[in-house]
């Protein structure tokens, strides 16, 4: 091969590509390390270097690739005790001749003078490598072997040779490193030389001690190049990268029931899967017991629900929501719910999310509650609790998982700062648990404040709690505002009096009307009667009237029949006969 | 301190092997190839047969310096009953004398 500054110009094809399998850093370093490359691991003490190389090589020996560790700081059986905490038999493996273990401490009474070179070393190594057929080594640290060489140009020089010598030898390996100060220099030249260098770093963030890890350089590979925090954990180092660069959520598609149809109802038929919830409200509001009853009809459906709590013991969790007649305790028992409580400041947000993630690729659950998100800024500040929910909730989206968050408010209206943690993007549904104060009493409400993708009622509705779960009313709302509980029944109580009363008005009114109508009906027919009685006499009189004329006229014929009769002059009865009327006149007279 | 009680010592019973030093080299390169120089003076001028030199290449033996944790090169071993020194570097023959114990006073050391 070329000199090392002749490979790093015409090089730009990418490396074949050795797993380190450690849990997410392959995923960083988008594939592994550099096949047989040197990889620099920088970190101060405890950072967590040495773990690292261990676990490279212990997985790399279990998996066909024999290892060689040169250790300069520990001793062998320091190096095995410390590994034999995280469950990894090196002694095992070092019998079948899979790792071998080379102490590089120097004798006390070493006297350094003049120039040297590490060639004694590089010619163990690679005689060593053969022996095992190694195809992973680690250097163990660094910069206490170079520690001798005092003077910079004898450093570089060495060191160019070993990275040279180690592009050479078929292996895989990790340098170790520890930043000194006043090295500042060295470690420039150092970053140069290395195709790869991770850094790994502890610090202290509000008494809580994160570990962070970040790739600073990998020559002709793509990598993630943020800082990831990870943790030492009793099996390794585990890094915790935030989810796959690109957000893969699935759009939802089927929701399913809270168990409290009304509230179903308020969310336009249910939750979605896959969605992200927030349950939020003052202390009080019923926010542990709404979440309990979402999960217990999970639960009753048959799905599986990991409740996080980092206020309360599952014991209390259980009883406190017995009380209201939620019961989750057959559901632990048969498996299908797992509660995972730990006191946010005992570990780091790394080790919370570890135990998170541990729980659930062991278990899959359907949906996950974390109770509460305001409880998180425990576990450092608000950039822990945002690493913390963000990185979770990522991951939970992506494995279609449901999740409610549970946030206590401190305030009474802090609608627009529900989360406060500034996750407010990932969340789809926020339901918000209030009070209102009323006449001597105070009830609890219950309103969804968002909704994505879904058509939602923004009313607020009263949610009473009984001893058989929470029951949702609507609620009074009028000129006044809401109103709830007692007031809400006063309310209620004048308004259904006021609707009797209007209907009794109106009903009397539609009485008097109608019985005003019969009346007068009464009367129409009364008077028709009298007409048709009257119209009966008039023509009774008309009619004996005309008889009577009728007679008169008769009796006046006969009269001048018999005046006739009596005198025959025919010119006295044609003047008679000519002024009958005259004649009848003085026959009423007389 | 110790080292001088040894001198003084050391420096009486002349004719026997009491100093037993082992070089490692790394082939032929110049630091090695100077320490190995400037053991053989030493030894010749000032220890005469009193001692046993042994040169070790550990390119062609790296398993000797594996046991004696040699890392480096060049590494002179001191080897004693109950402890070894360690003297590493392209020496100069009056570190090496001081290292042996060997008094400056004879001379040519400075």
């Amino acid at each position: 091969m070329e000199a090392p500054g002749g490979r790093e110009d015409y090089e730009i094809q990418s490396w074949e590509k050795v797993p380190p399998y450690i849990t997410g850093l392959d995923d960083i370093l988008e594939g592994g390390l550099p096949r047989n490359q040197a990889t620099l691991v920088v970190g101060g003490p405890g950072s967590g270097k040495t773990n690292l190389a261990l676990e490279f090589l212990y997985y790399g020996a279990l998996s066909k690739e024999p290892g060689l560790f040169l250790g300069f700081e520990e001793s062998a059986k320091s190096l095995r005790q410390n590994a034999l905490s995280f469950g990894w038999d090196l002694a095992a493996l070092e019998k079948q001749d899979h790792l071998l273990i080379i102490e590089g401490q120097l004798k006390p009474e070493t006297i350094v003078s003049g120039k040297f070179s590490l060639k004694p070393l590089l010619s163990i190594i690679s005689g060593k490598a053969q022996e095992i057929k190694a195809k992973r080594l680690v250097i163990d640290a660094l910069d206490v072997l170079l520690q001798l060489l005092d003077e910079p140009f004898a450093v570089r020089s060495e060191l160019h040779y070993l990275n040279h010598w180690l592009s050479q030898q078929g292996l895989t390996s990790i340098l170790t490193l520890k930043p000194r100060d006043g090295q500042f220099r060295l470690q420039d030249f150092f970053y140069s030389m290395a195709d790869c260098v991770v850094q790994l770093d502890a610090r202290i963030l509000n008494q809580v001690t994160t570990r962070r890890l970040r790739v600073v350089k990998y020559r002709g590979s793509n990598f993630s190049r943020n800082e990831f925090p990870f943790v030492i954990s009793n099996s390794g180092i585990q890094t915790i990268p935030i989810t796959s660069i690109e957000l893969k959520h699935k759009p939802f598609t089927s929701r399913f029931s809270t168990g409290l149809p009304r509230l179903d109802r308020l969310l336009d038929g249910g939750i979605y899967r896959a969605s992200c919830s927030l349950i939020a409200g003052e202390p009080g509001t019923g926010k542990t017991l709404l979440t309990s009853t979402i999960i217990q009809a999970a639960c009753r459906r048959g799905e599986k629900a990991v409740y996080v709590s980092f206020e309360e013991s599952e014991r209390a969790i259980i009883n406190n929501v017995r009380n209201a007649g939620i019961e989750l305790e057959p559901y632990v028992k048969s498996d299908l719910l797992h509660f995972l409580t730990a006191m946010p400041e005992a570990t780091g947000a790394e080790e919370h999310l570890l135990n998170l993630i541990n729980e659930i690729n062991s278990f899959k659950p359907h949906h996950v509650v974390i109770d509460a998100i305001s409880a998180c800024q425990r576990m450092g500040g608000n950039q822990a609790a945002y690493e913390y929910l963000m990185r979770a909730l990522n991951l939970l989206k992506e494995r279609g998982i449901t999740i409610i968050l549970v946030n206590q408010t401190a305030g009474s209206k802090q609608q627009l700062e529900l989360s406060g943690i500034g996750i407010s993007s990932m969340i789809d549904t926020v339901i918000f648990l209030s009070y209102v104060h009323g006449e001597g009493e105070t009830n609890r409400t219950i309103q969804v404040l968002k909704s994505r993708g879904s058509a939602h009622s923004n009313q607020i509705r009263e949610a009473v709690v009984t001893d058989h779960g929470i029951e949702i009313i609507d609620a009074y709302v009028g000129e006044a505002g809401v109103l709830t509980g007692t007031a809400r029944k006063v309310q209620e109580a004048n308004d259904r009096l006021t609707r009797l009363k209007q209907e009794a008005l109106v009903r009397s009114k539609e009485l008097e009307l109608a019985r005003m109508k019969a009346v007068m009906e009464a009367e129409r027919k009364k008077l028709e009667a009298e007409i048709e009685n009257l119209t009966g006499e008039l023509e009774a009189l008309k009619r004996q009237q005309e008889i009577s004329r009728e007679e008169q006229a008769k009796r006046v014929m006969i009269r001048e029949y018999e005046k006739l009769a009596l005198r025959p002059n025919t010119r006295k009865n044609k003047k008679a006969g000519g002024t009958v009327s005259d004649k009848s006149k003085s026959t009423k007279r007389r | 301190m110790a080292t001088k009680q040894k001198r003084t010592k050391r420096r009486l019973p002349a004719g026997q092997p009491v100093y037993r030093l082992r070089l490692y080299v790394a082939g032929d390169e110049p630091n090695s190839r100077k320490a190995a120089q400037t053991v053989k003076e030493v030894c010749q001028t000032y220890l005469q047969d009193s001692y046993q030199f042994e040169i070790i290449d550990v390119f062609k033996d790296y398993q000797t310096a594996l046991k004696d944790n040699v890392l480096v090169a060049p590494t002179l071993i001191w080897l004693r009953k109950g402890t070894s020194s360690f003297l590493i570097g392209n020496f100069n023959r009056k570190k090496l004398m001081e290292f042996l114990g060997l008094s400056i006073d004879s001379g040519e050391g400075e």
